[in-house]
Order: structure tokens, then C-alpha cells, then sequence
């Protein structure tokens, strides 16, 4: 209790939150959305609506607990982050380590007939990279109270990663069309696999900033209380730093050094 | 005002009522009730599946259900005991006790942690609903659902088994970033890791567990997902590898049964000092024990391996490190003997539990040592004697340590009410030779060979698996006597406002009686109550 008083007023005592009904139908979403991968579109897409519901309620009710400091005080949310980001570590470590179970498995390494175009994809490697520097810029834009150069940076890392992303998308697409599927050898499986996860954590990074954009255009966060901003900022470096290894591995080991 | 009005007063406070106030709630007390009495249903769903498996088994050759049932019911009982009942009770008590231990005023996520409950009902339902589909069966194919047996099955239950497990794995991780975040930011004044009770540092450890030992099993559990649904070849078809399932399986599946018994060696830690009088024998030497476990509980899981022609080398590597997990378990063990030595010792029923636990978690654990050596695996694998020596581990330490727990901390979680001290000595010792009675011929018939997971056995074993039956119908009266005992303190009068058990007051006996352990509020600790080595000082001075 007395050590709020030696931080000064920046971060006045906040209040607990009092019921949430989001929790409950977050449940239910998820669990709809998990079996409509199994299930098809008519469990899939209901799923889905009610997700994307669900998590507009979820972070409107963050956006009012923010104006009325309702919580359990900052540095939760980046201790919370931290572990999160050192279990996601583990699963990639599952994906890598299967897919050198692969790799020490098969006759030819990777399937002859797969081309990527390194450059190509090098440059998307670039635009996700700088999408670090941009963040990192925000960041520090907010915490010397530059909101409006926050809101620019963050917009910039916004469209940085949706650049990304969207390279990726055609880059299925384009391995698509040529045959390669999930199912048409142990490496496209992994290779898949990883972008695939790889590019979920992106899409679900966007989806984080995007909400984080809009509440600081909304007037929210400033250089005292950025916890949203800062995990954000945390979390996008680790899908960033993920990245390095998914494309030594999956794209520039095989290009020139198995080749 | 006394603490008892208070409580009163503020129960009445503008909260919303009824199923409402359940489905909305983020008070880590009220969450952790919700997951004990969903833990308990599936406990009771878990414990049918068990009887009815005990029932085939009372005569050789198909009887009571046939193989393709026999597989479905043994399956769900695994799943369900492990991931639906002494999870989420487990759970429970950590979500109540913890923070109040540490005298945080809630988790460090109540919503979050609201969600990791939430998630719970959903997974229960799809792991049971195929049993009243038509044309649909449940998992069929064991807890573990070993490639290529899982891949096999062309069944939508297999698939809904493992998003239900998807699911609870979800809900894990999130709970135990929680309980981590919890212990390491949200403690409140005078509480440190080094003095913080040992419940805690429980919960700690098992955090550490799951937070890194979830994320593999949730990798291995979509793989099997795509592999039944979407043409993958992870672990069957040509440069597949099913070994690589078991050791993402049992990567996690190792830690979590340490998991499942490092909450209740907590809740031990709790009760054996209190009803000795005494405080515990080496406080530090019991965190440390608890967090070494975890951390060599990473390095065990290829024992579960050892007859799959894994690498020699790797065989020895794992047979050492599953000998060394004994070292932190026996300390464990010995600082609780020698908490309990010179003590004046209590014998009420959460002290019963726990000494039950004792004995019957030490003999779990030796067979376990034995099971760790690979010749005597090689014989024993897939035998009787595995399932025995993991239900003195899971029903004799984990469900005895959840009683323990139940007991000692009753007048919390039944609105200050008290259990009949009489029914709860016929349901200890219904339960404790009724679970000796059931798993100990087991050691038996798997010496001499009785395969598990098998409907049919060979005529010679008929009495021993008789004997083991009616063992498992002791444990259900014993379970029954239990409700029974819940059921009428329910309707009775008496209230209980004070620490019932004597002796030192320990942190949240402490608050309770001060009247701040109020479900729905926060909890406010504006003083630095006594310390608890000096509680134990005054007590020690006061009766000599």
C-alpha cells in the first residue's frame, strides 16, 4: 500500500473489476470456434461472429475499466506477457524439433521439385523487421509523451505488418497453384506448419495493435500508463525475432546449404 | 461489530444474485469454488466409468460391457480424473488459497482467470457427449492416445476428445501465467517468496510445470487433429515418426503427473504442521524440493519410453534422472516425519489424509523408482503393476491430499459451516482400505502378468480381481458418506467463525477470522499480521 505513494500519482491505487460476462461467452466462442475446425463452416463461421463479438466486448469493457482505472495495477500485464511469450517459445521448439525429426528421417531434403523465391520472401523479411525499428520508435515517442508521434509510428507498424502478411498469403497461394499442399510431403507439412503458426501469431499481433491503435486515437494511454502498448511492443518483437529462425531454416538452409 | 456480523453485512453488499452472480464473477474465491464443485461432478462421472470398468472385470471374458465399451470407459476415466477432476480441484484451491496467502487482494488476471474456468464446462461436455450420441463413441483409444491407434479411428468423439483437451490446455496455460504473476507481483505487505506459505510455493512450481510443458502437447494434439483430418502425415504414413508423438506427449505428460501431486504435497505442508503443533521441518529445503521436482520432471518423460528401441544411451540418461526425482520426493517425505516426530499430534480428518497420503504416496512412489529401472520396466511395462503404481500416486497421494484439503479448510468453502467429525472417520477409513484393497492385488496380478487396458484375463486371476472390486465399490460408499456429510452440514445450525483446528493461525486463518476473506470482495490488508515462526514461538511458550 505504501509504496503507490512513493511512485508519486502516476499510478493512483486501482480499484478490482466487479463481474464480466465476457469471460463466460469468450468460453463458449472458443470452444465453437476449436470444433468448427473439425466440424466444418456451419460450426466454423457462427464460431467465428460470435468470437469476434465476444473480443470487441472484451477489450470495450478494457477501454472503460481504462477511463475508470479498474484492474490490478500495471507491470501485470508485462509480467504476464514475458511467460506467455516463454511458453510460446515451446511450441515452436515442438514445431523445429519435429520438423528436424523430418529432416533426419527423409531420403532427399528438402523435396526437389520446392523453389521459394528467396528474394521475394527477403524482402518481406525486411518490411517484418523494420516493423521492429517502427514499433520500438512508437514506443518511445509515448513514453516521452509524443502521443501524436505515437499514433504515426504504431499506424506505420500496423501497415508494415499487414505488408507481411499479406506476402505470405500470396506466397501460399502461389505454392498452392504450383501442387505444393499441406498434405504433398513431410516438408511442405512443416514447412506449413510453421509459417502457418508463425503467420497466426502475426494476425493475432495485428488484431492487438489495430486495438491498441484505436484506443490511442481515442485518447487513451499516455507516457504514464502504456501498459497495452508496451506488451503489444513486446509480443511483436518475439513474433519478429521467431521469424529469424523460421527463415534460416525453412528458407535459407535449404536454399544454400542442403541445395 | 464482530467478524462474524461483518462477514454478514458485507454479503449483502449490491452484488448481483443467483446463477448471475455465478456466470459473472472474477473474485478468485468464488472461481476457485466453481472449480471445485465442477471437479467434484467429474469426479463422480470419473468414478462411475471406474465401477463399471471394476464391474467387467469381476469375471474373465465380456460380461458386464464388451471390448469397445471396456476401451471407451477406461479411456474416459483417465481423461476425466486427470484433466476433469484433480486438475480443476487442484486448481481450486489454488485459486482461493493463494492469494490469500500472499494477501493479494485477487489474481493477477481476474478475468483471465474466470475464462480458464469457463473453459472447463465446455471440454467436459465435448469429452462426454458422444456416450448419448447415436453412431458417435467416446475416446476409445487411452489417456494418452498413442499414433498409430489414434489415427485409425474414422471417429468425430476422437476429435472432440482432443479439443476438449485443446481447451483444458488453454485454460492451464492461462491459469498458471496467472498464479505465476500472482505469487511474483501481487504479493502484499510482509510477504516474501521466502516466507510466503508453502501452499504457495506449490502452486509455483506446478506453474512452472504447465507454462512449459503445455505448449508442446498442445503441438502434438494438433498434429494428431491434422493428421485424422486434413491429410497430414505427422505420425503415420511414409517419413512420419509415432515416436515423435510419444516424446511431445510425454514431455508433457511426465510434469503433469508432478502436476497433479505438487499442489498436494501444499496442501500437506499446511496440514501436517498444524495439526503436529509444530512448524514445518526445513522451510526452505521443502520449496526448493518442490521446485527441484519440477525441474528434473522435464528430464524424466522418456521413461514412459523405454521399451519403444529408443537409443540405449538416452534409456540410461532417463533411468538416472527418474532415480534422482526420489532424492527432492525423500526430502519431501523426511521433513514431514520429522515435522509430525516430538509433535503433539491431532488426529482430526484432514490430518487422517494427510499421513494416509504418506504411506500410501511413499509406496507410489517406490514402485515408481523400481518401474524407472529399464530391466525391471521391460518386464513390467503395460502390466497391472503400472496401473497400481499410479493410482497410489494419483487416488492414494493426489484424491487423499484433495480430502486433506476439503477438510481442513471446510468452513471456508462451505459458508462457515463444519463437517460431522464421525462421518468423516468412516469416510477415511472406508476409502483407505477400500483404495488398498483395490490397487494392491493389482501389484500382484501385473507381477505375475495381467495385462491393463484389457476387458479379459485369464482364469487365475479371477479372485484377485474380485478382491479389487470390491475395494472400488468401498471407495464409492466412502465418496457417498462424504456428500453425505456435505449434505447434512449444509442443513444444520452450526456456524463456525473462528479457526476450528487451534494451534498457530496460519496466514488465511488469520484473515478469515479478522472477517476479510469475504467472497465477491477484494481482500484488504493495510497491517502486517504475525508472523507465522513467531505464532509458533508464542504457542510453544504458552503451553510450557
Amino acid at each position: 500500500m505504501s509504496n503507490e505513494h512513493a511512485a508519486g500519482h502516476a499510478h493512483p491505487e486501482p480499484h478490482l473489476p466487479h463481474g464480466s460476462w465476457w469471460p463466460f461467452f469468450l468460453a463458449i466462442a472458443m470452444s465453437l470456434v476449436f470444433l468448427g475446425v473439425v466440424m466444418g463452416p456451419v460450426v466454423l463461421i457462427p464460431g467465428a461472429l460470435i468470437l469476434a463479438v465476444v473480443l470487441v466486448g472484451w477489450w470495450m469493457e478494457d477501454f472503460r475499466w481504462w477511463k475508470t482505472n479498474t484492474g490490478t495495477g500495471p507491470g501485470m500485464a508485462r509480467a504476464g506477457t514475458l511467460l506467455f511469450i516463454s511458453s510460446e517459445v515451446f511450441i515452436f521448439g515442438a514445431l523445429f524439433s519435429t520438423y528436424f525429426t523430418f529432416q533426419r528421417l527423409a531420403d532427399h531434403w528438402p523435396d526437389a521439385d520446392v523453389h521459394f523465391p528467396i528474394a521475394t520472401v527477403a524482402f518481406f523479411t525486411l518490411v517484418l523487421f523494420s516493423s521492429s525499428y517502427t514499433i520500438h520508435q512508437a514506443e518511445k515517442r509515448l513514453k516521452q509523451g509524443d502521443r501524436s508521434g505515437f499514433n504515426k509510428w504504431w499506424g506505420l507498424t500496423i501497415l508494415l505488418g499487414t505488408i507481411f502478411l499479406g506476402g505470405q498469403i500470396y506466397e501460399y497461394v502461389v505454392l498452392i497453384s504450383e501442387g505444393h499442399v499441406l498434405g504433398s510431403s513431410q516438408f511442405m507439412t512443416t514447412f506449413y506448419m510453421l509459417t502457418g503458426t508463425h503467420g497466426l501469431h502475426v494476425a493475432g499481433g495485428l488484431v492487438y495493435l489495430i486495438v491498441v491503435w484505436i484506443r490511442s486515437l481515442k485518447g487513451q494511454f499516455d507516457e504514464h500508463r502504456h501498459a497495452g502498448p508496451e506488451t503489444a511492443a513486446m509480443y511483436w518483437h518475439f513474433v519478429d525475432l521467431v521469424w529469424v529462425f523460421v527463415f534460416s531454416v525453412l528458407y535459407l538452409i535449404p536454399a544454400y546449404v542442403l541445395h | 461489530m464482530t467478524a462474524a456480523a461483518e462477514f454478514v453485512m458485507k454479503e449483502g453488499h449490491d452484488k448481483p444474485r443467483g446463477l448471475r452472480r455465478w456466470l459473472t464473477t472474477t473474485d478468485h474465491k468464488e472461481i476457485g469454488l466453481m472449480y471445485l464443485w465442477a471437479g467434484f461432478i467429474f469426479f463422480i462421472l470419473g468414478g462411475i466409468s471406474a465401477l463399471i470398468i471394476r464391474m467387467e472385470l469381476w469375471l474373465p471374458g465380456a460380461t458386464v460391457t464388451d471390448g469397445e465399451a471396456f476401451n471407451e470407459f477406461f479411456s474416459l476415466h483417465g481423461t476425466t480424473m486427470v484433466f476433469l477432476w484433480i486438475m480443476p480441484a487442484l486448481a481450486g484451491f489454488g485459486n482461493y488459497f493463494v492469494p490469500v496467502m500472499i494477501k493479494a487482494k485477487d489474481m493477477a488476471f481476474p478475468r483471465i482467470n474466470a475464462l480458464s474456468f469457463w473453459l472447463i464446462p465446455p471440454a467436459g461436455i465435448l469429452l462426454w457427449i458422444p456416450m448419448v450420441l447415436k453412431g458417435v463413441s467416446a475416446v476409445n483409444v487411452t489417456w494418452v492416445g498413442y499414433a498409430p491407434l489414434s489415427t485409425t479411428f474414422d471417429n468425430i468423439g476422437l476429435d472432440m476428445w482432443l479439443i476438449s483437451l485443446l481447451l483444458l490446455g488453454v485454460a492451464s496455460t492461462l491459469g498458471s501465467i496467472n498464479f505465476l504473476v500472482t505469487i511474483f507481483k501481487m504479493r502484499g505487505p510482509g510477504v516474501h517468496l521466502h516466507n510466503m506459505p508453502l501452499f504457495a510455493w506449490a502452486q509455483l512450481a506446478t506453474s512452472i510445470l504447465l507454462v512449459f510443458s503445455l505448449p508442446v502437447v498442445t503441438v502434438a494434439f494438433i498434429m494428431l487433429l491434422f493428421d485424422r483430418n486434413f491429410g497430414t502425415h505427422f505420425f503415420t504414413g511414409p517419413g512420419s515418426d509415432p515416436i515423435l508423438y510419444q516424446h511431445l506427449f510425454w514431455f508433457f505428460g511426465h510434469p503433469e503427473v508432478y502436476v497433479l501431486i505438487l499442489p498436494v504435497m501444499g496442501i500437506l505442508n499446511e496440514v501436517i504442521p498444524k495439526f503436529s503443533r509444530r512448524p514445518i521441518f526445513g522451510y526452505k529445503s521443502m520449496a526448493y524440493a518442490m521446485l527441484g521436482i519440477a525441474i528434473v520432471g522435464f528430464l524424466v518423460w522418456a521413461h514412459h519410453m523405454f521399451t519403444t528401441g529408443i537409443d540405449p544411451r538416452i534409456r540410461a540418461v532417463f533411468m538416472f534422472n527418474t532415480m534422482l526425482v526420489g532424492v527432492p520426493t525423500g526430502i519431501k517425505v523426511f521433513n514431514w516425519l520429522a515435522t509430525v516426530w516430538g509433535g503433539k499430534i491431532y488426529f482430526d480428518a484432514p490430518m487422517k489424509h494427510s499421513l494416509g497420503f504418506i504411506w500410501l504416496f511413499v509406496i507410489g512412489g517406490i514402485t515408481g523408482v523400481m518401474l524407472g529401472s529399464i530391466p525391471v520396466d521391460y518386464a513390467l511395462h503395460d502390466s497391472y503393476f503400472v496401473v497400481a503404481h499410479f493410482h497410489y500416486t494419483m487416488v492414494g497421494g493426489a484424491v487423499f491430499g484433495i480430502f486433506a484439503g476439503l477438510y481442513y479448510w471446510y468452513p471456508f468453502l462451505f459458508g462457515h459451516r463444519m463437517y460431522n467429525e464421525k462421518l468423516a472417520d468412516w469416510q477415511f477409513w472406508l476409502m483407505f482400505v477400500g483404495f488398498n484393497l483395490t490397487f494392491f492385488p493389482q501389484f500382484l496380478m501385473g507381477l505375475r502378468g495381467m495385462a491393463r487396458r484389457v476387458y479379459d484375463y485369464p482364469e487365475e486371476f479371477t479372485l484377485l480381481n474380485q478382491i479389487s472390486t470390491v475395494g472400488a465399490f468401498m471407495i464409492a460408499v466412502a465418496v457417498a458418506v462424504f456428500m453425505l456429510n456435505v449434505a447434512i452440514s449444509h442443513f444444520s445450525d452450526r456456524r463456525v467463525y473462528a479457526d476450528p483446528w487451534g494451534g498457530a493461525r496460519h496466514a488465511e486463518w488469520q484473515l478469515w477470522e479478522e472477517g476479510r476473506v469475504v467472497h465477491g470482495e477484494g481482500l484488504i490488508v493495510d497491517h502486517e499480521p504475525t508472523p507465522l515462526a513467531d505464532q509458533y514461538r508464542l504457542e510453544k511458550e504458552a503451553s510450557a
